[in-house]
């Protein structure tokens, strides 16, 4: 095993309570998931949290307004038998409350013609949200397939910026370059690399990038059962090094100033607020930036788990939690790039 | 299976089909919504053509800018995108308005009969844009056969959904 594998396990490391068997038993997940949601929310909270698994998260359809205007799509969306709540806090987004049983979201005229986005859920408009406020200019999105935050992001910065979208994985770029010439965005440069070596592919900075980690997935538990039995400690030990280093060289790629949103779909503090203490701990050229805008009650990350104690700039990192926000498990943190 | 990508400048004699297909339907020089570099990214053996201002330096980007033109089947023809873009300078021509009901089953792949078509835009006895009626606006091209008195789907906007993942 590698040694700074092993190092990060024996960090992460939680033994299971008796208590922790009984709830992953009872609702089926791995023993130290139970044992941590214990450890971060207390036993009450904790169940509610297991609950909330089991309830289905609505799709959201957040409008491409370069191509239709948000009402006029609701209206002929809702003439095929939709019923669309607006996201209170994105007026260009709708929850899909109803949905008739042809045609499904994923293959209306209206998707095909480009006008919107299919999103699983509303978390994922969040880091873009708070990334782009007040902001138009060049983003790298490093890890962009299968493409809903970087079409978003394009319309953000649309006539003002670029957006440089990089993955890794082949069969998720033909899909990301799918939505792009679907939702007809011309401002994004599509790349096929290893985030953690792009600086080889693009010889410059950026003010703002997207790191939308590759993680566990433990937050989506509701859409994909699997994810409840699919990572073991070990697994979750080398997705965590990966996380590291992906942020850590991303950093180098911001410029003075610059920021970088790092969100996960997971809510493993070993995935978040272990990642960034670690990030913090190892530079002196980063600091936590706070949300630029309230669009509602954001949970904060948390100060302590297990014998970690995490670094107190923390708080001002963004979390949702399934029971408290009825969205996915979902996280972001704003890192500026600081001068030495 | 193992996808396979290319991504080159566009070959000059794709450049040439379709600069001819659009002046022989729209009488139109694509030049004007072409920038100055042209290139092809193919998965397996359908390819987009996309038209970018820079010259690609980095060996890693495999595609940015417009969508020009789709090598599917086969076969070469003009994006969604530039047909539109064609439209909105100079009205419509070479495309046929279809029933609702014939836009939606087209985009199922399915071929158009004559007695579907609302409305037609000279000269509509070849390849032909497809226009759905709402908003009279592309989802995909096709071309008459006689033989069925039909129009041939030759693609349409579900290509997203099969070709593209």
């Amino acid at each position: 095993m590698e040694e700074e594998v092993l190092k990060i396990l024996k960090e992460i490391f939680v033994k299971p309570s008796e208590k922790a068997f009984e709830l992953s038993s009872k609702y089926r997940v791995l023993p130290y998931m139970a044992e941590r949601y214990v450890r971060m929310l207390g036993e009450e909270e904790a169940v509610e949290l297991l609950k909330s698994f089991e309830k289905p998260v609505k799709p959201v359809i957040r409008v491409n307004t370069l191509l239709v205007d948000p009402d006029t799509l609701k209206s002929s969306l809702e003439a095929k038998g939709f019923r669309l709540e607006r996201i209170s806090w994105f007026e260009n987004a709708f929850k899909i409350q109803e949905a008739p049983e042809q045609p499904s979201p994923g293959a209306t005229i209206e998707y095909l013609k480009g006008y919107y986005y299919l999103h699983r859920d509303s978390s994922s408009l969040l880091p873009v949200l708070l990334l782009t406020h007040e902001y138009k200019g060049d983003v790298l999105d490093a890890c962009a397939a299968p493409g809903g935050k970087t079409t978003f992001l394009a319309e953000r910065v649309h006539g003002k910026g670029f957006v440089y979208a990089n993955d890794l994985v082949l069969r998720r770029l033909r899909s990301l370059i799918g939505h792009i010439t679907r939702m007809r965005v011309e401002n994004v440069v599509v790349s096929w690399s290893d985030a953690r070596k792009i600086s080889k592919v693009f010889n410059r900075k950026f003010e703002r990038i997207l790191l939308d980690a590759p993680c566990s997935g433990e937050g989506r538990i509701s859409v994909d059962p699997g994810r409840r039995f699919r990572t073991s400690i070990y697994e979750l030990a080398l997705m965590v090094k990966r996380e590291i280093e992906l942020l850590d060289s991303l950093i180098n790629l911001l410029d003075d100033d610059g920021i970088i949103a790092y969100s996960t779909c997971s809510i493993a503090p070993e995935e978040n607020e272990y990642v960034v203490s670690k990030i913090l701990g190892k530079r002196s050229d980063v600091e936590v930036a706070p949300p630029p805008v309230k669009l509602f009650n954001y949970s904060s990350w948390i100060k302590k788990y297990g014998d970690l104690l995490f670094h107190e700039e923390l708080e001002k990192c963004v979390r949702l939690w399934p029971h408290v926000h009825g969205t996915f498990g979902f996280t972001t943190c704003l890192l500026r790039k600081t001068r030495r | 299976m193992t996808l396979k990508l290319k991504v080159f400048p566009a070959p000059a004699k794709w450049l040439e089909r379709l600069r001819a297909l659009a002046r022989e339907l729209w009488n139109d020089d694509i030049n004007d919504y072409l920038r100055q570099h042209n290139y092809a990214t193919c998965f397996d053996m359908d390819c987009l053509l996309w038209s970018t201002s820079r010259e690609l330096v980095e060996s890693r980007v495999i595609y940015e800018g417009s969508w020009i033109g789709i090598f599917y089947r086969r076969r070469l023809l003009p994006s969604v995108s530039l047909a539109e873009k064609i439209f909105e300078k100079h009205g419509f021509k070479a495309a046929i308005v279809v029933s609702s009901k014939a836009s939606e089953l087209f985009l199922y792949g399915r071929d158009v009969f004559e007695s579907s078509v609302l409305a037609r835009y000279e000269p509509a006895g070849g390849i032909v844009a497809v226009l759905e009626p709402v908003e009279e606006s592309v989802i995909g091209f096709a071309y008459y056969d006689a033989s069925c008195r039909c129009f041939r789907n030759l693609y349409d906007l579900s290509i997203f959904l099969k070709l593209l993942g």
